[in-house]
């Protein structure tokens, strides 16, 4: 490309603060405007991205030239990750007292890791969706961790999208915000804005397509470095001036890209630094509380089934706002009567079926019949902690099917594509999970045969036993 | 002697009585030794009892503020010395580090309790993963000695 020769010299990732201003303000120009804006699935895309993110936004600072080629940087405060406690050890012996430092510490030059190496100690992160979106922020999170040693990542999210937080032990405080809600209440969204700012963050990232006013908003937390997604259309217009770093998706909806829809986001986040190398971006993990667990225990043996003998049936059709579907795909739920013929054929484990509201009681009984086992569980980590008990999971594409490929449960997975499964399920390695999909493109069609083939591998063990 | 009528519109008319009374000596003197008001002569008569007048209501005065402020500090003294004794007022709950802005002080929040249980998670993976690490160095360690048996 010859446009890359006009740049400006590439500067290391911690500096840059590229931009996307420049993709919708020259947009329409041909040499810039993206291949991938015309192929929707199409997955290379990052690659474009970066030599676009190169580029440096003149609005941000006009007196920002670029590092300077003869500056020369020591090996403290410059290189490598940051130390996961900065603080110095306690001095008893010193004859201030109340001065703890050890000798030769000087105080002044600690805040030159975050000017330097670009230390992130406090990070928030906003996200945008419900359950599934933010289950799959998880990987993310952990790697923030992984990155910044000792940093305190805190969230805020919808309030279905923060219970699931029950389940991170990464996060410090996660708060009620609904990105997605367009007329905040005033008085909220400024008392949230004071605590934002009184909590001082280093960076804020967020995954909701950012125009003006989320800009704004991102902005006036008076983050040092505020990174977000933003429309990819005409609607980022004057986001990109109040952002550090943006990304631009490659749909309108993120969920759409499946298991890595913050594929944009990791890639930067993972970027290799000053002798850092580049990060590992690690597997979605779960952790569940010994409390979540006792309580979910007494739950399941009130309906009168056992740890390990039982299987775990979610995907209902129902109009409840618990069914915990990606927003990525909408014909993710199964009718009863299907589900019915699924589970009919199932020997030697109890099938439950999961239900996200008690007025799916009486349909479940009615179509399965009344000795149907059905279980009451609307929050992610009490179905976490109920799928880590069970002896697998039959699930659509749900939270729970993510759940148990995270807890290494055996697991069969229906999908309405083979692409969509692909995208929900991209690294299945070994068969503990068995995906059936189908072939119309529609979740109904599915071959109830194909799916009790697959179910059969919960029988085995049993079997053997 | 004279009617004054203020008319004004939409209200009720405004009708003062005028009247002049005329005293003799006699009953100036009589007016002033009994009541004190009086504007006229003579001079000595009604200044000494207006100076009377004045000794009398300064004292009540005074003595009314002092009785407001006796009131005020008995009532503070009440509310903070009581206070003073309070264990709850002592108690780390009231005392501790708080505050975040929002005048959330006292209370005890969502999303503190929150956080507790995930730092509580995040130690008990912790203690998991040294208990796998030390199993796992134990059975080393098992194999290593059958080995030696051997």
């Amino acid at each position: 490309m010859a446009t890359t020769s006009l740049l400006p010299k590439s500067i290391p990732p911690i500096f840059t603060n590229p931009t996307s201003i420049s993709s919708t303000r020259f947009g329409t120009l041909p040499f810039l405007s993206n291949p991938a804006d015309r192929q929707p699935h199409c997955p290379v895309r990052t690659a474009t991205i970066r030599a676009n993110a190169k580029k440096k936004n003149e609005w941000l600072d006009p007196f920002d030239t670029g590092e300077d080629p003869d500056m020369e940087y020591g090996s403290q405060y410059s290189e490598g990750k940051q130390s996961e406690d900065p603080r110095p050890p306690e001095n008893p012996d010193n004859p201030y007292g109340f001065l703890k430092f050890p000798p030769g510490f000087m105080p002044e030059v600690m805040s030159l890791g975050l000017k330097i190496r670009g230390d992130v100690r406090r990070c928030c992160v906003v996200i945008s969706g419900g359950v599934y979106e933010n289950l799959l922020f998880f990987p993310t999170i952990q790697l923030i961790k992984d990155r910044y040693p000792g940093v305190q990542v805190d969230v805020l999210s919808s309030a279905r999208g923060k219970q699931a937080f029950e389940l991170n032990k990464n996060v410090r405080w996660a708060d009620v915000f609904d990105p997605e809600d367009d007329f905040p209440e005033p008085a909220e969204y400024l008392d949230l804005l004071g605590l934002l700012k009184n909590r001082y963050y280093d960076m804020m990232l967020s995954t909701k397509l950012a125009g003006l006013g989320h800009a704004s908003f991102l902005f006036m937390s008076a983050a040092t470095e505020r990174v977000s997604y933003i429309y990819p259309n005409v609607n980022s217009a004057g986001a990109g001036l109040l952002l550090s770093q943006t990304f631009t998706p490659d749909h309108l909806n993120l969920s759409e890209a499946g298991y890595n829809m913050y594929h944009q986001m990791t890639d930067w986040l993972a970027r290799p630094g000053r002798s850092v190398p580049r990060q590992i971006i690690p597997p979605l993990k779960v952790s569940i509380s010994r409390k979540l667990k006792d309580v979910v225990a007494d739950k399941y043996n009130k309906i009168g089934v056992e740890k390990g003998k039982y299987i775990v049936i979610h995907g209902i059709q129902s109009d409840s706002k618990a069914s915990m579907q990606s927003r990525g795909d909408a014909d993710s739920l199964l009718p009863l009567n299907i589900w019915a013929q699924i589970t009919n054929s199932i020997r030697g484990v109890k099938p439950v079926y999961v239900i996200p509201h008690e007025k799916e009681r009486e349909n479940v009984e009615e179509i399965v019949g009344d000795d149907a086992n059905i279980i009451f569980i609307t929050t992610p980590g009490q179905l976490a902690a109920f799928i880590n008990d069970s002896a697998g999971v039959i699930s659509t594409n749900t939270a729970a099917i993510q759940l148990a490929v995270a807890r290494e449960k055996p697991c069969v997975a229906l999908f309405g594509s083979e692409e969509k499964a692909k995208l929900f399920l991209p690294n299945i390695k070994d068969n503990k999970c068995i995906v059936a999909s189908s072939k119309t493109g529609k979740l109904v069609d599915i071959d109830t045969n194909a799916v009790k083939n697959a179910a059969q591998i919960f029988e085995m063990p049993l079997a053997i036993a | 002697m004279a009617v004054l009528v203020e008319h004004m519109e939409g209200q009720r008319d405004l009708i003062t009585h005028k009247s002049i009374w005329h005293l003799s000596d006699q009953s100036i003197k009589n007016v002033c030794e009994s009541s004190l008001i009086s504007l006229i002569e003579p001079q000595h008569a009604w200044s000494n009892s207006i100076h009377l007048l004045l000794i009398d209501d300064v004292t009540s005065c005074s003595i009314l503020v002092a009785d407001t402020f006796y009131i005020m500090f008995t009532v503070w003294g009440c509310c903070f010395f009581g206070s003073t004794k309070d264990p709850y007022y002592d108690s780390e709950h009231y005392r501790k580090d708080g505050g975040d802005g929002t005048g959330h002080w006292v209370y005890e929040k969502q999303e503190d309790i929150e956080e507790k249980a995930r730092s509580e998670l995040w130690r008990e993976e912790l203690i998991e993963e040294i208990e796998k690490k030390v199993g796992g160095l134990r059975e080393l360690e098992e194999a290593k000695e059958e080995e030696l048996v051997k």
